[in-house]
């Protein structure tokens, strides 16, 4: 039998303890049930993932953890909240929202919060795993040690080791008590050890409380060395689109010149040695040579100073000879000479020959300028060595007489003089 | 009233274990529901924003007529406005196509402005030297095409804050005929990100 207590008893507590008690055990609890959500899911495969920012907000916070299950090789639905790689960020993890999936398999994600599409497609492999359970808040104190936020840290530290001391001291206060009444109603069955023992005084509370901290430690000492950290990174982007380039149809700056030759000289078959660069006059005779010296061929030779060949362009050239003396009906030819010559030196003997195609020419009746298509032999110039022109008549010593074309050389009046006229478009 | 610390404990155990897994529940199907993203949900907390001196306008570059050795010259001024401290803005180049682009070299030169009528160069003042140079447009394009390769990276240290960009083309001297009458076109981008720092 045991002696009537007039206090209450041990294992009760007054209405404000009670509370006081009660709101202890709910908030150290609660931290323990969320530490419980975010960490035993590892023993399902899954992990644990801290967000540090806002991106995916209001659903998901900085500070939450996402409990991600692992992604199969079957295509992930739009609306999909997946971890991943960030491609643009090698070395970080993102958690966004899959918002499209592209036809070469990537997919294109955006954080909830971002008002732009992340601008890097993830490729399939790239996904760790897709969220399953969120813990809301439970990854808090994790972000201010990070951000070194040592405020809030000390004031929840302060707050959970008062809650934990208020309910050890009951527990305490509980043991004590207990203690001394199991003694007293043990007592009278020291001596008898055959007769049947009271139960034991039950504390359910001494037990709960003294397992709740160790719980605490056991899930943080499992999730902290597991837990991946996520950047939910901000994205916001400008495009400058459709720059337009296009070049030009031509790459040529038209150009034209009238060039005045810069050296002419006639020579004679009948007087071989005889350089003629002075003169005024320039011939093409067709004519048969006599034996005894005299009449016999006259060839034209003339050069020009050449500009800069413009870069892309297609060129044109004229050779331009204005007579003093016609002789209709007969083929001239123009063609590059074959080496170099020099006008006040060149004789007959010394001359070039005409080298490569040759411009032909049917002479008219009038005294009109005579025009040769020179193209051919001015790319030629420009491609090796500015030799000029050789002038003559197509047939060689002529049996039907004087078969001449007498043309004014840069000796002579201005306006009549050799011209080369080059154009390029 | 006196109240048993059995129940209280029970009870509290209880209470804690139903509130938190019945949050976990909750906000779990609302987060991870299938849904399309709303695409003006922009929060306010640590937001990241760009802007810059095109006002209406879009593209920097419309030209026509180019001839081997011309160079063709933009200015603009981009500025940050988000709140986020830890942001990073580069630029790229994420669309690049036409056979005209592998003959036009591209310079980017950051700097500042003492003042700024866009697209008009005048005013600027480069700030080191060129974040591409001379750099042919098409490889610009392969080798810059998303912020994880872009170019010119600037951290913020501020909001707002602006830098300004001047972009040079060039047709190059080399250009072969065939390169006549081809055209070319490009998006340049800039984009912020906030950064793990």
């Amino acid at each position: 039998m045991s002696a009537p207590l007039k206090t209450p008893r041990p294992d009760h507590l007054g209405w404000p303890a009670a509370v006081i008690f009660f709101v202890c055990t709910v908030y150290v609890q609660l931290m323990v049930w969320l530490a419980l959500w975010a960490g035993l899911p590892t023993a399902l495969g899954m992990t644990p993932t801290l967000i540090l920012s806002d991106s995916m907000k209001p659903f998901i916070s900085a500070g939450d953890v996402v409990v991600i299950g692992p992604v199969g090789d079957a295509p992930l639905k739009r609306g999909t909240v997946v971890t991943f790689d960030d491609p643009a960020q090698p070395g970080n993890l993102l958690t966004h929202r899959i918002v499209e999936r592209n036809a070469d398999g990537t997919y294109d994600t955006r954080g909830d919060a971002n008002a732009d599409e992340d601008s890097t497609p993830v490729k399939h492999s790239e996904i760790r795993g897709k969220g399953r359970i969120l813990v809301p808040a439970v990854g808090i104190p994790v972000l201010w040690i990070r951000t070194k936020a040592v405020l809030p840290l000390a004031a929840w530290l302060g707050g959970l080791a008062l809650a934990l001391a208020y309910l050890s001291a009951q527990r305490r206060r509980l043991l004590a008590l207990t203690g001394a009444l199991v003694a007293a109603a043990r007592g009278p069955w020291l001596r008898d050890p055959g007769a049947r023992r009271p139960g034991r005084m039950r504390t359910a509370a001494p037990k709960l409380a003294s397992v709740t901290l160790p719980a605490l430690v056991v899930i943080v000492a499992l999730l902290v060395p597991r837990t991946l950290a996520s950047q939910a990174a901000f994205a916001a982007n400008r495009p400058n689109g459709t720059n337009a380039f296009a070049a030009a149809s031509s790459f040529c700056t038209p150009a034209s010149f009238t060039l005045v030759a810069t050296a002419d000289a006639r020579v004679e078959q009948a007087r071989p040695t005889t350089n003629y660069g002075l003169d005024q006059a320039l011939n093409v005779v067709s004519r048969t040579l006599n034996v005894n010296g005299g009449n016999g061929d006259h060839y034209t030779l003339v050069r020009f100073d050449l500009p800069a060949r413009p870069a892309q362009c297609t060129m044109s050239a004229t050779l331009r000879l204005h007579p003093t003396t016609v002789t209709a009906g007969r083929t001239l030819w123009a063609g590059r000479a074959s080496a170099t010559w020099a006008e006040t030196g060149v004789t007959w003997n010394t001359s070039p020959a005409i080298e490569g195609a040759v411009a032909s020419l049917t002479t008219p009746s009038t005294l009109t300028p005579f025009n040769f298509d020179v193209t051919t032999q001015v790319g030629a110039h420009y491609a090796g060595t500015n030799t000029g022109f050789l002038v003559r008549d197509s047939v060689s010593n002529n049996s039907n007489g004087n078969q001449q074309q007498i043309f004014v050389s840069r000796e002579g009046a201005v306006g009549s003089r050799p011209e080369l006229i080059l154009t390029f478009s | 009233m006196a109240t048993s610390l059995r129940k209280l404990q029970f009870g509290a155990a209880a209470a804690s274990f139903l509130l938190v897994s019945l949050l976990v529940l909750r906000v779990s199907s609302a987060a991870f529901t299938a849904q399309t993203p709303n695409e003006n949900n922009a929060w306010s907390a640590g937001q990241v924003a760009l802007s810059d001196s095109r006002g209406s306008g879009n593209a920097m570059f419309d030209v026509s007529g180019m001839v081997p050795g011309q160079t063709v010259s933009r200015c603009i001024n981009v500025t940050y406005t988000g709140t986020a401290s830890n942001a990073r803005v580069r630029l790229y180049a994420p669309t690049v196509t036409g056979t005209l682009a592998s003959h036009l070299n591209v310079t980017v030169t950051p700097g500042s402005f003492s003042s700024h009528t866009y697209p008009n160069c005048t005013g600027f003042t480069a700030s080191g030297g060129a974040a591409v140079n001379g750099m042919a447009l098409n490889t610009f394009g392969a080798t810059h095409g998303s912020f994880a390769n872009g170019v010119a990276n600037w951290d913020t240290s501020g909001s707002p804050q602006s830098r300004g960009y001047r972009f040079d083309v060039t047709l190059s001297s080399g250009a072969p005929s065939s390169a006549q009458g081809t055209s070319a076109g490009a998006t340049f981008t800039w984009e912020v990100q906030t950064y793990v720092p």
